[in-house]
């Protein structure tokens, strides 16, 4: 009977510690959680000031001052506009022979 | 029966008995063993089982706090307001986090060092407002509402008791007064009181955003050669909009003078006034468009109908004039492009007062639009919609409307001649909508043709409207303001407007413009009339707008432009002449 008392308490008390132990860990996690989230938080608000930040550097305003005194560029005159299909596809290479040259023209066509 | 007990009762029973209750006989030594042992036993249990009770308990909190604690994590992280974004996703109205400075008098050990060790943190404030908010009978006196994050370190770091810094949210508009109007305002408590901040409410405090079908770039193009115009013209205000015909989305709403909602309290009640959507006025010839679609869906007119414009025409003592009284009888067409009022009135009287009454409330002239604003107008309708009412309505006198009721009728007319309800939000591209068909194609496309030779023809009133390559087609407008606190109308006091389509054989975007009170000026040749003052703004906005909505320009010549434009349009005694579009 006192050997199974024994037992017993001995088992009790490593399960405890055990208890106490898992706790004690369980509690780091949750200062680490609560710190992880306080820092999502500082990020999230972080992104929010410079969303806005963002939005207030490029108000079409500022920019339309910005560009006019630092480019000379100049809004686009419809001359200058042309649908994709206008453009005409480029020719097959008329040579295939000629690999050499044909190369050469691709890349001066992509370079365009 | 043994008696041990030392004074015994003699001969009587009952009272022996009853002695032997109050002081029994000293039991065997084996049963008291048996009462002894059972005794301890209860003990050993009762006290095992509070053992037992407290480790349980023990268990118990250790278990408890934590699932205490993760409760309290969550309640941390609360719902902000939603934002705004314009239909490419651009922020206008965001909510960021700020701080807030506050005292507490009564934990503030020395006035007079607070006072000189904050003012220097604190622009806008003297120590001797600090002096001042410190002698108050409070606990709680705000300072400032908006401290950035360096000053905040900075306070903090002068170490003085009772000045306190808490976090704090502000409503913050970064493109300032671009948008103001449409975007509106929130409460110091962030309760909307105005524009999408209002009407959106419920959406943004659950923290939800809002997508606005407003084009931003479109928007600053818009309002920035409106308010050009409106300084060369010194006029009082204006109002925009531009919408897609399509599906009724509004891509610009401007309305001028505006505020910046950052500073809202210091903006002046004529500043805060909606024009575009809140105004009612009276529209003037604009409304033509709307008279001659309805006449040729009506069966009232054709293209054909000829009109005697050589003499005023008097009804019920008010003489119905031309701006420019043409000696001779005109078409349909050209009553619309020489905008006659006296043309107008004829074909109105053809019409009658129950066709047209049915048709401008189809076209939801005669309601408050469903526009999700809350700054928006129920149109002066007439008391007695009669054969006169007829008659003014056809130019646009005596019924008053807002320019988003102009917008949403007109470009069923000008448009595919389905009537669609402005709307600011942006629409799903496969989103399913209320469209009502007013006008069959036919009439759209002669109405349409008519718009066209009102830009190109040379005595069309907008030629000032073209933009090179889009084929703009429009029609002006320019009314005279009522007096105000008395009958009759200002002459010196003009509402120009127009109303323009492009690219007019296929039209996608409708545009209005509006200028109120206009003064002549010396490079107008002293005029102040629409052609003059709004047209221009019209071929300023689709010739730096049409690139960003994605219009190619197009070539006058195509087979498309021909079949979707009239070709037998007659005006000025000629046909109309295709390089004439």
């Amino acid at each position: 009977m006192l050997r199974v008392i024994l037992i017993l308490c001995f088992v009790l008390a490593v399960s405890g510690s055990a208890l106490y132990m898992t706790k004690l860990s369980v509690d780091g996690r949750y200062d680490r959680l609560s710190q992880l989230q306080t820092e999502i938080k500082a990020a999230e608000n972080r992104a929010i000031i410079l969303e806005a930040e963002w939005a207030f550097l490029s108000r079409p305003d500022r920019l339309l001052n910005l560009s006019s005194s630092l480019l000379s560029m100049r809004p686009i005159t419809q001359n200058r506009v042309l649908p994709l299909e206008s453009i005409p596809l480029r020719q097959p290479a008329s040579a295939p022979s000629d690999s050499k040259a044909s190369d050469t023209n691709d890349r001066g066509d992509n370079a365009q | 029966m043994r008696n041990n007990t030392p004074f015994s009762p003699a001969n009587s029973s009952v009272i022996s008995a009853l002695w032997r209750r109050v002081w029994p006989s000293r039991p065997d030594p084996d049963k008291s063993r048996r009462i002894a042992r059972a005794r301890l036993l209860v003990a050993g249990v009762v006290a095992t089982s509070c053992f037992m009770g407290i480790s349980a308990k023990a268990v118990w909190l250790v278990s408890g706090q934590d699932g205490a604690k993760s409760g309290q994590l969550q309640t941390q992280a609360s719902a902000a307001r939603g934002a705004i974004y314009d239909r490419k996703g651009r922020l206008l109205a965001s909510t960021i986090p700020i701080m807030r400075l506050h005292l507490d008098p009564k934990m503030v050990l020395n006035p007079f060092e607070v006072a000189t060790k904050l003012a220097p943190h604190l622009p806008g404030k003297s120590e001797q407002d600090i002096l001042k908010a410190l002698a108050r009978n409070s606990r709680y006196v705000e300072l400032d509402r908006k401290i950035t994050p360096a000053r905040h370190a900075a306070i903090m770091g002068l170490g003085l008791p009772g000045v306190n810094i808490s976090a704090t949210s502000l409503r913050s508009y970064p493109h300032g007064s671009e948008a103001a109007h449409l975007i509106g305002q929130v409460d110091r408590d962030g309760q909307g009181i105005a524009g999408i901040e209002k009407s959106m409410q419920a959406k943004l405090a659950a923290g939800e955003n809002v997508n606005l079908s407003i084009d931003l770039g479109v928007q600053a193009i818009v309002r920035q050669s409106l308010r050009h115009q409106i300084e060369r013209f010194e006029a009082v205000g204006g109002a925009s909009l531009v919408m897609d015909i399509k599906n009724g989305e509004i891509i610009s709403l401007v309305s001028l003078p505006d505020f910046d909602p950052n500073h809202f309290a210091q903006a002046s009640d004529n500043a805060r006034f909606n024009r575009a959507t809140k105004g009612v006025f009276e529209m003037g010839s604009i409304f033509k468009v709307l008279n001659t679609a309805i006449a040729l869906e009506s069966d009232a007119a054709s293209l054909v109908s000829s009109y005697d414009v050589s003499k005023p025409l008097r009804i019920s003592g008010y003489s119905i004039r031309d701006f420019h009284p043409r000696k001779r009888a005109l078409n349909l067409s050209e009553v619309l492009v020489y905008s006659s009022n006296i043309g107008s009135a004829k074909i109105a009287e053809a019409i009658g007062p129950e066709v047209q009454h049915s048709y401008m409330e189809k076209l939801g002239l005669l309601n408050r639009p469903a526009l999700e604003l809350p700054e928006t107008a129920q149109p002066l309708i007439p008391r007695k919609w009669g054969r006169l009412s007829t008659i003014t309505i056809s130019y646009g006198y005596g019924l008053s409307v807002s320019p988003v009721h102009a917008v949403g009728a007109i470009a069923a007319a000008a448009g595919n001649g389905e009537f669609i309800a402005p709307t600011l939000l942006l629409r799903e591209p496969d989103e399913v909508f209320e469209r009502t068909r007013i006008f069959s194609s036919e009439t759209n496309r002669k109405v349409r043709t008519m718009m066209r030779l009102v830009v190109s023809h040379e005595d069309g009133t907008a030629n000032f409207a073209d933009a090179p390559g889009y084929l703009v087609g429009a029609k002006t407008g320019s009314a005279e303001k009522l007096k105000v606190g008395a009958r009759g109308y200002n002459e010196k006091a003009n509402l120009t407007s127009i109303v323009a389509a492009f690219p007019i054989h296929d039209p996608r975007y409708l545009i209005f413009v509006m200028v109120d009170e206009p003064k002549p000026q010396k490079f107008s040749y002293g005029y102040a009339t629409a052609g003059w003052v709004a047209a221009p703004v019209i071929a300023e906005i689709i010739k730096k707008a049409a690139p960003v909505l994605g219009v190619l320009p197009v070539d006058i010549k195509a087979p498309e432009i021909r079949q979707n434009l009239e070709p037998n349009l007659n005006i000025g005694g000629k046909g109309a002449i295709f390089a004439s579009f």
